[in-house]
């Protein structure tokens, strides 16, 4: 009896009320019911793919729900695009940010709110009245000096630092967030919505991050917060729903439940364990890269810093770091996808520095790219001509100028066989229309099926289900197993825990710490990564010059 | 006509299509249907000319002409909106067939109502829109430097456009539907929207231009189109990488190179050199040519230029 | 009865007949706009005006004035096609050959001056004016390649000069030149430059330029289809052309693709003004805007759904209205009604990939359609 009292009693400021939502055949959202107490913050949570980005477009208007309703405190309402939802003050950090990179910080604040110029004062005369008509009806001419008082009194009440004149490409991510913050807070937005906000974030960004989000809520907004880090859901929530796979499963109270709990919730099932690593010792090097230079063509800034290392057979390196700090850069240098300024790189031992791309690939180097729509496959190309992508010119697959397309489609049958590839025909199938994970198999299985002398995945498990993750893992470690050397870049501490034999932190360009799993734990791999260590290690490195 | 007012008509014209183009690129379609916006509002602007009885006052039919001028083009580019917008069809083909429609267009019906090739605009009442018959103004001891108001508007256009594109609302969410209209789309800006009037504003100032354009000839055959004009307009507004101030600097120097075309033979030395006319209107396009690649490496254009936008791809 | 239903459905179902379906489509609607414009124009003539554009040469009685300018109009098609093909070449390796007319008048130059000057061989001509156009296209490659230019606007840029020098380099040279008609000397079959009929001729009622090149096009099609489909090259070309990252990730040169895919553009535009002046039915005459040729070749790429053999058909539709259309000047309608029709076709063309999308989505709708049905049933 009392919980019922208890529920007539709240108010919420948000209620969605059994929305489901289909996307072509597949049910992204399924009666799936999110009630936002006023003042709180809960926490969505759920596994890559359960429907949390779907849900949250739904409330910002960016989607039209097949089913089910949306009430804003106890009154239905009709939210069909972002107007509807700014106008009843809802607002949202996407998780690409939505920001004009060309804009500076300012602009981005206003665009789509924007103030116009007016005279103010109570007794206006005639001319600054028709003045004030023309300019709000026909003119609007931007008052971008109101809009910059307005905005500083934001700043300093949410304690959101920002240069309002940066262009929003020269500046940090973690500022970037503060930008789509403060473009709420403009908006007078009192439900905010944050799609995993924390993805980009330092260690210590996180613990800003949660402040502000304290702060704003101590302010009276409403918040959800959509996340799979239980640490953080922890930290802040005062609700937890949970989602999977489409499905509602239940809300709970942060204070009366455990992350063990939610843990289960989330997954369904217990994750299967990945393989044990085995112990190995690795061989002989594979790749050594020495004294790697790389400059960014627009800004003349160093991406790269003059950074060395080596990968042996039968082991794992990974490349850790935050998203931007030279990792993806180190890539292209190996690769020979952007010229690097300076450096040697040696494969087995010979220096591939002045190669071509094609000549690397011939020499001996794999690479599965991090965007693989982008950068992995031709989308409108069939199975079989993405399996010999790199190789169609081999002597196997052409013959003078002509492809041999019966062996190609020899080929691809078997790997499509050996790496569960599944599509809704044939080899023949356009691989635009299938699933990410299964599109991700093509491309490892291309790039390991090639017998390379080294492996280079960048975060190969981006946005893939906990099961295509599962699978992407095992075939890594197979290949560690085969004594392959492998080169990983990855932005997720759990993976980099899982599969590194060692682990090269990256922070602004340079390697600022070297360790094994084994003897460093994540905090202070964070830390490193933060570049909070970075003066120790420079501090270190000139003792040692001395 | 002396090379000077020659000069200055050349960038006036040059100048208003080209920011006119600006308006539609900065919004991210690509203004490849200049040519076709100027040849179908000239058309239209000269067949009515044409047909205008007498008895209407100068200044009158200048003002209805230049209506139909503007306003043709407009609709007309509502042609590029929809297909490339509303249908996310193929800029470059799209604005080609526009371009060659617009000169089939004005050719077959140019022929049916004036029973000639060209269109004939010798009449006398059209002197009112005749650029050199405006005012001459002997300032600074020059003499003989005529100004009309075609130079005018170019001139006053250029801080206009300035303070629309980067002063006012329209302006801002213009620009953030080019650079990046799925950001534009969830502060609730209509992309759509947006581009149309983009659109349409590109194609009313190129149909003006056109209109210009061929009231500085006595006659005007329409099956050389607006003999590239609407081309070169988009060259001057890659060169001016999308500013209004570049733009009309642009104008300027290809204007230069189009003058030198018609009175390099007026020239002593340069007539000496014995160089073919035909070198000399080559010579704007081959300019233009070097300096698209002294700019083109550092791509500064619209980011999201010549993508359709699709809500679904956000 | 149910194989012959289900070999329809599957047959609709293929993406080449939807192409198919969507180009016809376009044809049509570009055909009844023409119709409107010449209602609009004269309304008392307007339905013989059509029927004369539609019928070309069946307006004929006479069987062999018939069968002469059917062969006319065949021969005619045969630089369309090449046309069509440089457009398609260049458009499958992510470009849009909007300079094929530079490379059509630069290749006109060769030939003026080797063919009617010189009087060489015609396949020599024919040969040196295809380099000579797929040098000048490389331009546009090479720009776009290393200063990454937009080849639209190079191209256009490169018409314009083409045109300028052509008309220069020509009409300064007298032999090559006919002063009294302002246009360079046709190349008649007396030249060894001319492409020989060998007896084809005969087919069609004597008219000489009915010849080897209808043959040749034929050929260069079915070349540029195996290229395409079957070769590394065409590999290498599309990938580029689909996803120019992906292919450079791959370690396909996308200096290598781009400039391999305009020279080949260029070569067919070449070959276009080669089976043109060769078969001594135009020459270059003097004009203040770059060959209509080259904008024709987009329409039919594009309506012959961008497929080698779709452009045998499409391009053959186009200069059938063109050459009716040249017809109907007497019933006091210009020939450039026929150009309106083809830019609509073109304007239409731009809606095909829509139309594709909606045509598979209306498709997908009513298979669950039938789909729940079937379930219903079953309960």
């Amino acid at each position: 009896m009392t919980t019922l009292n208890n529920m007539e009693e709240t108010t919420y400021a948000i209620e969605m009320l059994g929305i489901t939502k289909k996307f072509g055949n597949i049910l992204a959202n399924d009666h799936i019911d999110i009630r936002l107490q006023k003042g709180h913050i809960l926490a969505l949570c759920g596994e890559n793919g359960a429907g949390k980005s779907t849900i949250m477009s739904i409330l910002f208007g960016l989607y039209a729900p097949d089913e089910g309703i949306i009430k804003k405190e106890g009154v239905e309402v009709k939210i069909t695009n972002p107007n509807d939802a700014t106008n009843l003050n809802i607002g949202m950090v996407h998780q690409h940010f939505k920001l004009v990179d060309t804009f500076t910080v300012l602009q981005n604040i206003v665009l789509g709110d924007e103030t116009l110029k007016e005279f103010r004062g109570d007794n206006l005369n005639i001319v600054k009245k028709s003045l004030n008509y023309l300019n709000k009806h026909i003119f609007k001419i931007l008052d971008y000096k109101k809009a910059r008082e307005d905005i500083n009194k934001i700043i300093n009440q949410y304690d959101l630092q920002v240069d309002l004149d940066k262009k929003i490409k020269d500046i940090s991510v973690e500022m970037q967030q503060k930008v789509e913050i403060i473009k709420m807070l403009y908006r007078k937005n009192d439900i905010l919505i944050f799609d995993e906000p924390t993805a980009v974030l330092t260690e210590q960004e996180i613990q800003n991050f949660l402040k502000v989000m304290n702060n704003l809520k101590k302010e009276g907004k409403s918040i959800i917060f959509i996340s799979h880090k239980l640490n953080e859901i922890f930290a802040v929530s005062d609700q937890i729903t949970v989602i999977r796979k489409g499905k509602y499963i239940d809300t709970l109270k942060t204070s009366e439940t455990t992350k063990e709990e939610i843990s289960a919730l989330m997954m369904g099932r217990k994750l299967k364990d990945f393989k044990e690593k085995s112990k190995k010792t690795p061989k002989e090097e594979v790749l050594r890269v020495e004294h790697l230079t790389m400059i960014d063509p627009f800004s003349k800034k160093k991406v790269v810093n003059d950074i060395s290392f080596n990968v042996r057979k039968g082991e794992i390196v990974t490349l850790a770091g935050i998203d931007g700090n030279g990792q993806q850069e180190v890539i292209y240098g190996i690769t020979g996808i952007k010229k690097a300024r300076d450096g040697v790189i040696l494969l087995d031992k010979k220096d591939i520095s002045s190669y071509s791309i094609r000549e690397k690939i011939k020499a001996g180097i794999s690479h599965i790219p991090e965007d693989r729509h982008k950068h992995g496959l031709i989308l409108d190309y069939s199975i079989y001509e993405n399996t010999v992508l790199d190789r169609y010119y081999e002597k196997e697959f052409s013959k003078c100028l002509f492809l041999n397309e019966k062996n190609i489609k020899k080929y691809a049958d078997e790997l499509i066989d050996k790496y569960d590839v599944r599509s809704s025909g044939d080899g023949n199938t356009i691989v635009r229309s299938m699933s990410g994970g299964n599109q991700q198999k093509i491309i490892v299985g291309r790039e390991i099926e090639r017998n390379q002398d080294l492996l280079i995945a960048v975060q190969p498990t981006r946005g893939l289900d906990v099961g295509a993750i599962e699978g992407i893992h095992n075939l890594l470690l197979e290949q560690r197993e085969e004594d392959k050397a492998i080169l990983l870049v990855s932005l997720e501490l759990d993976q980099v825990f899982t599969l590194s034999d060692r682990i090269l932190v990256m922070y602004e360009g340079e390697i600022v710490g070297e360790f094994t799993p084994e003897k460093v734990n994540k905090k202070t791999l964070g830390l490193y990564m933060s570049g909070a260590k970075k003066d120790e290690v420079n501090a270190i490195k000139e003792g040692a010059n001395e | 006509m002396s090379a000077v007012l020659f000069l200055l008509a050349f960038v006036s014209i040059l100048t208003i299509v080209a920011l006119g183009g600006m308006f539609s690129e900065k919004s991210g379609t690509v203004a490849l249907s200049l040519e076709g916006c100027m040849t179908f509002g000239a058309f239209n602007a000269g067949m009515v000319m044409y047909v205008l009885p007498n008895s209407v006052p100068a200044g009158i039919s200048a003002l209805i002409v230049i209506l139909v001028a503007i306003v043709s083009a407009g609709l007309y580019s509502l042609l590029l909106a929809v297909a490339c917008v509303t249908f996310k069809a193929n800029q470059t083909l799209v604005g080609t067939a526009l371009n060659i429609l617009a000169t089939a267009l004005a050719v077959v019906l140019i022929k049916q109502v004036t029973r000639t090739e060209a269109l004939p605009l010798g009449n006398s009442r059209l002197s009112f829109m005749r650029f050199y018959e405006i005012f001459n103004v002997n300032f600074f001891g020059m003499q003989g430097v005529s100004f009309n108001w075609l130079i005018i508007i170019a001139l006053v256009l250029v801080p206009i456009v300035y303070v629309v594109i980067y002063k006012t609302r329209f302006g801002l969410r213009l620009s953030s539907c080019g650079e990046n209209p799925s950001s534009a789309d969830s502060l609730g800006i209509n992309v759509n929207k947006t581009r149309y009037i983009g659109i349409i504003i590109s194609g009313a100032l190129a149909g003006f231009g056109g209109l210009f354009l061929i009231t500085m000839n006595s006659e005007w055959e329409f099956a050389n189109g607006a003999t590239g004009f609407g081309y070169l307009a988009l060259a001057v507004l890659i060169f001016g990488q999308w500013k209004p101030l570049y733009i009309l600097l642009g104008a300027l120097i290809f204007s230069g190179f189009k003058t030198l075309s018609v009175f390099y033979s007026s020239i002593n030395f340069l007539n000496n050199l014995g160089i073919s006319s035909y070198f000399y209107l080559a010579l704007p396009y081959v300019v233009c040519l070097i300096v698209l690649i002294f700019t083109s490496k550092k791509n500064v254009g619209p980011k999201a230029l010549g993508e359709p936008y699709d809500k679904g791809k956000r | 009865m149910n194989k012959i239903k289900s070999f329809f459905s599957s047959l609709i179902k293929k993406d080449s007949t939807k192409t198919v379906v969507t180009s016809l489509w376009c044809a049509l609607l570009g055909l009844i706009l023409g119709f409107f414009i010449l209602l609009v124009i004269n309304p008392s003539n307007a339905a013989y005006g059509m029927s004369s554009v539609l019928g070309n040469y069946l307006i004929f009685s006479n069987p062999g004035d018939r069968l002469n300018y059917f062969g006319q109009t065949l021969a005619k098609t045969a630089p369309l096609i090449a046309m069509s093909l440089s457009i398609l070449v260049s458009y499958k390796a992510g470009l849009f050959n909007l300079g094929a007319s530079g490379q059509y008048s630069i290749a006109v130059l060769v030939i003026c001056f080797l063919g009617v000057g010189a009087n060489w061989p015609w396949y020599v001509v024919m040969i040196i004016a295809m380099i000579a156009a797929a040098i000048w296209s490389a331009i546009t490659g090479l720009l776009k390649a290393f200063f990454n230019v937009n080849e639209v606007i190079s191209g256009i840029m490169l018409n314009w000069i083409a045109l300028y020098l052509v008309n220069g380099l020509l009409s300064n040279s007298s032999s090559v030149w006919d002063g009294a008609h302002s246009e360079s000397i046709m190349i008649t079959s007396e030249y060894n430059s001319f492409i020989p009929s060998i007896g084809l001729d005969k087919l069609f009622a004597g008219n000489s330029i009915v010849g080897l090149g209808m043959i040749l096009i034929l050929i260069v099609v079915i070349i540029i289809f195996i290229l395409l489909k079957k070769t590394t090259v065409g590999y290498e070309l599309k990938a580029t052309g689909l996803n120019s990252d992906a292919a450079r990730y791959a370690g396909i040169s996308k200096v290598k693709s781009i400039l391999i895919a305009t020279a080949i553009s260029g070569a067919l535009a070449g070959l276009s003004a080669s089976l043109s002046l060769q078969n001594g039915f135009t020459s270059w005459r003097l004009s203040s805007v770059p060959p209509e040729i080259g904008f024709q070749g987009i329409s039919s790429a594009f309506l012959g759904g961008l497929h080698p053999i779709g452009v045998i058909f499409s391009s053959y539709f186009i200069m059938h209205i063109t050459e009716g259309g040249s017809m109907i000047t007497d019933l006091g309608f210009s020939p450039e009604t026929a150009s309106i029709m083809t830019s609509v076709i073109i304007y239409l063309s731009g809606f095909v990939f829509f139309i594709k999308e909606a045509m598979r989505k209306f498709e997908i709708k009513s298979e669950l359609n039938k789909l729940s049905r079937n379930k219903e049933n079953k309960v």
